[in-house]
């Protein structure tokens, strides 16, 4: 199927944007291979570190800068553990135990557990799944600045003793304003949004990554299960972070605004943020294990000289477990007084997540078992990670079943639990994935007896460290305390637990030393060291810039063990395959068959993505201090370097008229291998990303009409306290809205009919009828008898409309930049992608309106007549 | 096209087509149902059983029990159905490949496929994946149902 259809077709008998991939071989040291290296390579010096787009660096960047936080969030749990030891110590004072508590909550699991697995996924992924790059390189790159970004900020009051205070759960009304009074809770709201529109755009890249940018022959069935875990993540990202941040803007509302979503002398609930913060953060727990899951099914068979057991099982149990942990956040809330029949529910269905983990469980064990396992570093982490696995698995269904968790509420067993599920489940495989693909990260290979003592000082460490914290708990020390008194029997299992996180200290010390040293000293490790099956270890160590001089073309599940697995059977193609020299070039494929689909154009090494990423913060910071000017300016500063980069390039082919260099003589370019080149109708990789973002910008919207009816469900007071809403203008917002998304969609229409003046023609009109929308919203909003601090009706109305209309402001922007490009003649019936991507986004907030008009305007008059 | 021309792998495009679907009750419907059942129980059960907490001024949902016991039946009955889509899906394209390898020459080598039935053997997998999913989330569905057999009361464990 061709996007650049016979229109390109000239008059000289050539073709434009469309071309024949040639078919080949590079040689190593080749002229070819230099070209490729000369293109590909980044610019070297400071210039080249904040502008690099190199999926390799920004997968490296992402692992040291989250092992720096793991290291600080170790340091001030060992503050903790000081301060613990023994009974009425007084180290710290309670507010800076509070103060540590939390960030070591936040470092750990923001800053820390999902970051490293996306460097490692941002590393792996193109040479797993056979790609030359991630799908969208400046985003990765924008991803990364702003996860360094929010880890600063929230790190910036620290130093002032102000961090955050209240958990990283965060819970009102202690973390509101009436209780908390400082800055701490503001910089810990306004930094997980900053870092969930991090999360968010990564795990954008990567769903458009594994639909668009696998090898020929990388079908679903031959993906490495870190592939599975991290797409599975990604999806679920995509659906739960709004949440989080949802919960964190309206709290940061009611403290600095005067809304009153929690509040509860306005009738505001803080149950409301219970659920929002655990529908994001149950799903969370699993987002920052199965990734780590998925390290140990592809690295444990290396060391097992196996195929794992059971394939299709485990990377099902990754789905399956994804899903099922939407729905147990109530597990979390089994002590705020939900009835039990409710909580009964979510019981069940916290003890059905046992059933997937044990599936994955039993297919590590047999794969250990029917293999021959070879004792190195790496695989005493990933065996000990399913002893851990398990037994934090078993001590979370013990709290699955709701007269237990009442009992164990609250008291440090749920620490050990927590600490053996994302310690275990986590830091076990990243150390050892770390030292696994250490010669794909730096050439070289950690050294072997320094790891394995280390590894046994981490192992011992972390269960002397951890396991007497059950018997803490059971002995009914609460958590959360910053000391205890003498004689309650807390106190052997508290010095136990400090002398075990010390020692888990000093293992950890010594691999990120032996990390250091071997990076620099490490015998220098050829492509493939450890003898694995994955397509990663076909290239040098480390591998270059362009990862594979050709592109493979994949025929299993383990092509670098198809010489013995299948001896007479069919050979990956790792020498031969397509060139795409002509500048940096990928191959997208189809997202369903996995055939080549188009010969995109990857872009250079770019300033947007940092200038982005400090505009944001700046912005960010402008709110923390409360200062508008500032934060105009920042936010305007975001928007021109926004609009600079979306500016159709014509070195991407995303606009017309082509350079002399993207056309081809005709014969080649109509034949039937022929495919089109650069961003194209389908073939639009930014398409299927703007539909990941209306995804979750979806969910985004449904968190905010489940807050609506939540808050509806439970008041006392009139629902609205004004009376039934105008229908009659609500209904003439809808069918102005509504007529602009047709009229969007007569000009894309007319665009692919190369009617470029009609096109720009209904687009005016569609602008006009979406400024009349605001027009009419804006006065809707002056007519109201109340605003959005008079009470929690009117700061939900305020806040869900205004959500909306600050999304019908940024596609009015939209639509206004594609009537200039149209003008400009960048666009034609087939090169017209941004407006397809424009009229989509435009198309969901018309959508998106509908359910907000039927929440807002309708519900209350159907809810009145019951 | 003609739908009932074959594609390379030997199925017709309403026999693909009708995968499709099979795998998609499997991979999405059968847990929609779970997922559904769950919260609407959920919804309903703390809106209704509220009397030991913070009384609401009327129950949320009269007939707690019918609402609960129809809710739970009908997502049953789809997944099950689905369950079953998706594991005939699967039976049919494992007997697909099995006839194609019966076909095949007998010298040939098992480790050399032909591509026709590569493309059964992925399909096949997609087949497997989705019969997992969707029987998995009728075993779940069976596990979130015992909670309200066991719990037959708004306020009290029994």
């Amino acid at each position: 199927m061709s996007a650049t259809s016979d229109r390109s077709v000239v008059q000289s008998g050539r073709v434009a944007f469309r071309r024949e991939p040639e078919y080949g071989s590079v040689p190593e040291g080749s002229d070819a291979e230099k070209r490729l290296r000369e293109i590909w390579e980044g610019e070297s010096g400071w210039r080249g570190f904040f502008t690099t787009v190199d999926h390799k660096k920004i997968g490296l960047r992402y692992i040291v800068t989250a092992f720096a936080f793991l290291l600080i969030g170790g340091v001030e749990a060992l503050l903790m553990r000081l301060q613990l030891a023994r009974p009425n110590e007084t180290l710290l004072s309670p507010e800076q135990y509070a103060q540590l508590f939390t960030m070591h909550g936040v470092t750990m699991i923001f800053l820390y557990a999902l970051p490293v697995l996306s460097g490692f996924a941002n590393f792996l992924w193109p040479l797993m799944l056979g790609s030359r790059d991630m799908a969208f390189p400046r985003l990765n790159a924008l991803s990364y600045w702003l996860f360094l970004f929010a880890g600063l900020f929230l790190y910036c009051s620290f130093p002032f003793g102000e961090a955050p205070n209240a958990g990283w759960f965060n819970y009102v009304p202690f973390s509101s304003l009436e209780y908390n009074r400082g800055p701490n809770i503001d910089v810990y709201s306004l930094g997980m949004v900053l870092l969930g529109i991090s999360t968010t755009v990564g795990a954008v890249n990567f769903v458009v990554t594994l639909f668009r940018m696998r090898a020929v022959g990388m079908s679903v069935d031959r993906l490495p299960i870190i592939v599975w875990g991290t797409l599975t993540i990604s999806f679920a990202n995509l659906f739960a972070v709004p949440s989080v941040s949802l919960a964190f803007l309206l709290l940061w509302m009611d403290r600095n605004v005067g809304t009153h979503f929690f509040d509860v002398a306005a009738d505001g609930r803080p149950l409301l943020w219970q659920h929002l913060f655990w529908m994001f953060a149950h799903p969370w727990v699993y987002v920052v294990v199965l990734p780590a899951m998925g390290i140990v099914s592809d690295a444990l068979p290396t060391f097992c000289r196996r195929p794992l057991v059971a394939y299709a099982a485990v990377a099902m149990s990754t789905v399956a477990t994804m899903i099922i942990g939407f729905e147990v956040w109530i597990h979390h809330m089994f002590a705020t007084g939900i009835a039990p029949l409710a909580l009964a529910f979510f019981g069940a269905a916290s003890v059905l997540i046992s059933i997937p983990s044990a599936v994955a469980v039993f297919a590590w064990i047999a794969t250990i078992w029917m293999g021959r396992p070879v004792f190195t570093v790496p695989f005493l982490y990933f065996a000990s990670f399913v002893l851990m696995f398990v037994i934090g698995g078993v001590s979370g269904v013990m709290t699955a079943a709701v007269p237990l968790d009442w009992q164990l509420n609250e008291t440090y067993f749920i620490v050990a639990h927590l600490h053996y599920v994302l310690l275990g489940i986590n830091v076990f495989p990243v150390l050892g994935g770390i030292t696994y693909w250490f010669p794909k990260f730096t050439g070289r290979l950690m050294n072997e007896r320094f790891g394995k003592i280390a590894f046994w000082i981490v192992f011992i460490g972390f269960n002397v460290g951890f396991f007497p914290m059950h018997i803490s708990g059971l002995l009914g020390m609460p958590r959360r305390v910053y000391t205890y008194p003498e004689g309650m029997g807390w106190d052997t299992s508290n010095l136990v637990t400090t002398i075990g996180s010390f020692l888990l200290g000093i293992g950890i010390v010594l691999f990120a030393i032996n990390a250091l040293l071997s990076a620099r000293r490490g015998s220098k490790a050829p492509p493939n060291p450890w003898d694995a099956s994955g397509l990663e270890w076909s290239v040098s160590s480390p591998p270059p810039p362009y990862n594979f001089a050709v592109l493979p073309i994949i025929e299993s599940r383990h092509p670098m063990w198809e010489d013995r697995i299948q001896p007479t059977g069919r050979r990956s193609h790792l020498k031969e395959g397509y060139l795409l020299h002509h500048g940096r070039e990928a191959l997208g494929v189809h997202p369903f068959s996995g055939k080549p689909d188009v010969i995109l154009k990857m872009p250079d090494d770019a300033w947007s993505p940092f200038l982005l990423g400090v505009f944001a913060a700046f912005m960010f910071l402008a709110l923390l201090l409360r200062s508008p000017s500032f934060t105009i300016i920042s936010f305007a500063a975001s928007g021109a370097t926004l609009i600079a980069w979306m500016w159709p390039r014509r070195s991407l082919a995303q606009r017309e008229p082509p350079t002399p260099k993207q056309v081809t003589a005709a014969p080649s370019a109509l034949k039937d291998d022929a495919l089109p080149v650069g961003s194209a109708g389908e073939h639009s990789g930014g398409w299927w990303g703007v539909l990941a973002l209306v995804a979750t910008e979806a969910s985004l919207f449904g968190y905010l009409l489940f807050s609506y009816f939540y808050s509806q469900s439970q008041t006392q007071l009139p629902w609205p306290p004004e009376g039934i809403p105008k229908i009659g203008v609500g209904a003439l917002s809808t069918g102005v809205l509504v007529l602009s998304s047709v009229f969007t969609w007569f000009s894309e229409r007319t665009l692919k009919k190369n009617k470029r003046w009609w096109a720009f023609a209904w687009l005016l009109v569609a602008i006009v009828l979406g400024t009349l929308f605001v027009g009419v919203q804006l006065k809707e909003w002056h007519n109201h008898p109340y605003g959005l601090t008079a009470h929690l009706y009117g700061s939900l109305y305020f806040t869900i409309t205004g959500f909306h209309l600050a999304h019908v402001l940024v596609g009015l922007v939209i639509l206004i930049l594609l009537a200039i490009w149209i003008a400009l003649g960048y666009f034609d019936e087939a090169r017209n992608a941004p407006m397809r991507i424009g009229g989509l986004y435009w198309h969901f907030v018309d959508v998106v309106w509908l359910f907000i008009f039927t929440a807002l305007y309708v519900t209350p008059i159907w809810l009145r007549g019951q | 096209m003609h739908p009932r021309v074959p594609t390379d792998e030997g199925l017709t495009q309403v026999e693909k087509r009708r995968l499709w679907i099979y795998a998609g009750a499997g991979f999405f419907i059968s847990p929609g149902a779970w997922l559904l059942q769950v919260i609407v129980s959920e919804t309903v059960s703390a809106q209704t059983c509220d009397a030991m907490t913070t009384p609401l001024r009327s129950p949320g949902v009269t007939h707690m029990h019918t609402w609960l016991y129809a809710t739970s039946a009908l997502a049953l009955a789809i997944s099950i159905v689905c369950a079953a889509l998706s594991t005939y899906g699967f039976a049919l394209l494992h007997a697909r490949q099995n006839s194609i390898r019966a076909q095949g020459d007998p010298n040939e080598l098992k480790e050399q496929p032909r591509r026709e039935q590569e493309e059964i053997s992925r399909k096949r997998f997609i087949a497997l994946c989705s019969a997992l999913i969707g029987c998995g989330f009728v075993v779940g569905l069976v596990f979130t149902i015992l909670a309200e057999v066991f719990l037959d009361s708004c306020s009290q464990w029994h």
